[in-house]
């Protein structure tokens, strides 16, 4: 570990505010991107994100000098996610047989709500077809490829540190980065035509 | 390269990871196969979109995330403080120390001196063989014997005189064992004067003379004289008042009043 890295886990340690937002600027354009790309949610990627630095606070204590501090943090939130997922695929699952309408019709899944009226920074911001189209295909992606992806492009992440990130093989996690972007790529031609164009002529 | 071989190294020439040969090789294909270049193209075109779909820093978001680990360290921080072990039970336990500690030196310092002294001495004594002058003290547990000649001892409770051949063992400042012979007791306060058995004569604020009497009789064998129990004590109240106890009973004595415990341990006048 770099000397600077474990002074800024001391100085975190010892609780300085500017410490943490030292941390928080180091990591946060990677985390959240990551994040966001991962559970495919702002609203929740923004929660997670803050989840995530309070877990760092809490367990800085548990921290293993000889691990990178952006692999710990980075397991912290991918963590967070997955639990995060699994209580959304539970909710889900209830709500098919729960969810009702009101009087009018109207679906009362609060998150549905916030989706539909308040479209976040990021959603706006792709808004070009192709980010749209993007956008789902990414959703679609296998949770494994789509956390390889999610580490690799949008957060910048060394194949190491996504092997250490999600507990899998360098060359497991080169695969799937791969795969991913292969089937991205075949997803968006699907749902564009002019890019199926090329033909095999060899 | 077929292009089976070029597909599977496309992702890596897109993602900018594959290496010069690997590089080059793709290339020499791609340069040849439309559908392969095709291929690569569209790659290029998704992984831009994705970069383009990066999320940009915000203040907003990084206030929220300090905030939250300043919030959070605040809790961790009253959390140990609420662990840390109160020092109340430790004052207490402190101040319990301290009461014990003054009442035992309190007692040391201010106990009943338990000894007595001798006074006056017309005559000889002896404690455990060895001659007793005036001014010696007597400890509990010790026992002097009047050889002739009176004695007179004092404690912080009262005195007592000691005529020819008493014998008397010390157990407090307010209580004496009266072994074999007479002796006049004096107190303000309260003394007790036992005998050999569990009788006892209580001088209450006046005085009184004790006798613990041991008959001299000739046994069946003239060669050895035995001692026998006759009356086992008896008292005569001078001022005061006194109470006798025997094993059978017990009776209060006014000043110039007399009584004895008969062998049996029944006072009677």
């Amino acid at each position: 570990m770099l000397e600077a890295e474990s002074d800024l886990i001391r100085r975190c340690a010892r609780g300085e505010e500017a410490a943490y937002r030292e941390l928080v600027a180091r990591l946060e354009r990677p985390l959240v991107n990551f994040i966001l790309r991962y559970v495919n949610d702002p609203h929740l990627a923004e929660d997670i994100f803050q989840e995530a630095f309070v877990r760092v606070v809490r367990t800085l204590g548990s921290f293993r000098p000889e691990a990178s501090l952006a692999t710990w943090i980075f397991t912290i939130a991918r963590n967070l996610c997955l639990d995060h997922l699994k209580a959304k695929k539970r909710h889900r699952e209830v709500s098919i047989d729960a969810q009702t309408s009101d009087a009018r019709g109207q679906v009362l899944d609060y998150r549905e709500v916030l989706k539909s009226v308040l479209p976040a920074p990021e959603g706006r911001a792709a808004s070009t077809e192709d980010q749209r189209r993007l956008q789902e295909a990414i959703a679609e992606l296998g949770p494994a490829k789509r956390e390889a992806l999610s580490l690799r492009v949008f957060a910048g992440l060394s194949y190491e540190e996504i092997a250490k990130v999600a507990d899998a093989p360098v060359g497991t996690v080169k695969f799937r980065v791969h795969e991913a972007v292969q089937e991205l790529t075949r997803r968006m031609c699907d749902r564009k035509p002019e890019l199926k164009d090329g033909t095999h002529d060899l | 390269m077929t292009c089976d071989e070029a597909r599977k190294a496309i992702p890596g020439l897109a993602l900018g990871e594959a290496d010069v040969e690997v590089s080059r090789e793709v290339s020499a294909h791609l340069d040849a196969c439309a559908s392969c270049r095709a291929e690569r193209e569209a790659q290029e075109r998704a992984l831009s979109a994705m970069r383009g779909m990066i999320v940009e820093t915000s203040e907003r978001r990084r206030d929220a995330a300090i905030g939250a680990m300043t919030g959070a360290r605040d809790e961790l921080v009253e959390r140990a403080i609420m662990r840390r072990p109160s020092v109340w039970p430790l004052r207490i336990v402190g101040v319990a120390a301290a009461v014990i500690v003054a009442v035992a030196i309190g007692y040391v310092a201010l106990r009943p001196d338990p000894t007595w002294r001798v006074v006056s001495l017309n005559g000889k004594a002896s404690r455990d063989g060895v001659a007793v002058g005036l001014s010696d003290v007597l400890r509990p547990d010790e026992t002097l014997s009047m050889i002739e000649g009176t004695a007179v001892l004092e404690s912080g409770a009262g005195r007592i005189e000691l005529s020819r051949l008493a014998c008397v063992t010390i157990r407090s400042r307010s209580r004496v064992q009266l072994m074999e012979g007479t002796m006049r007791a004096e107190t303000t306060q309260e003394l007790t004067i036992t005998n050999r058995w569990t009788d006892r004569v209580i001088v209450r604020a006046g005085g009184a003379t004790v006798a613990s009497d041991l008959t001299n009789v000739m046994g069946s064998d003239a060669k050895e004289p035995q001692k026998q129990a006759g009356d086992r004590l008896r008292v005569h109240v001078e001022r005061g008042q006194a109470v006798m106890r025997g094993s059978r009973g017990e009776l209060l004595l006014e000043a110039g009043q007399k009584s004895r415990l008969d062998p049996e341990g029944t006072p009677a006048n």
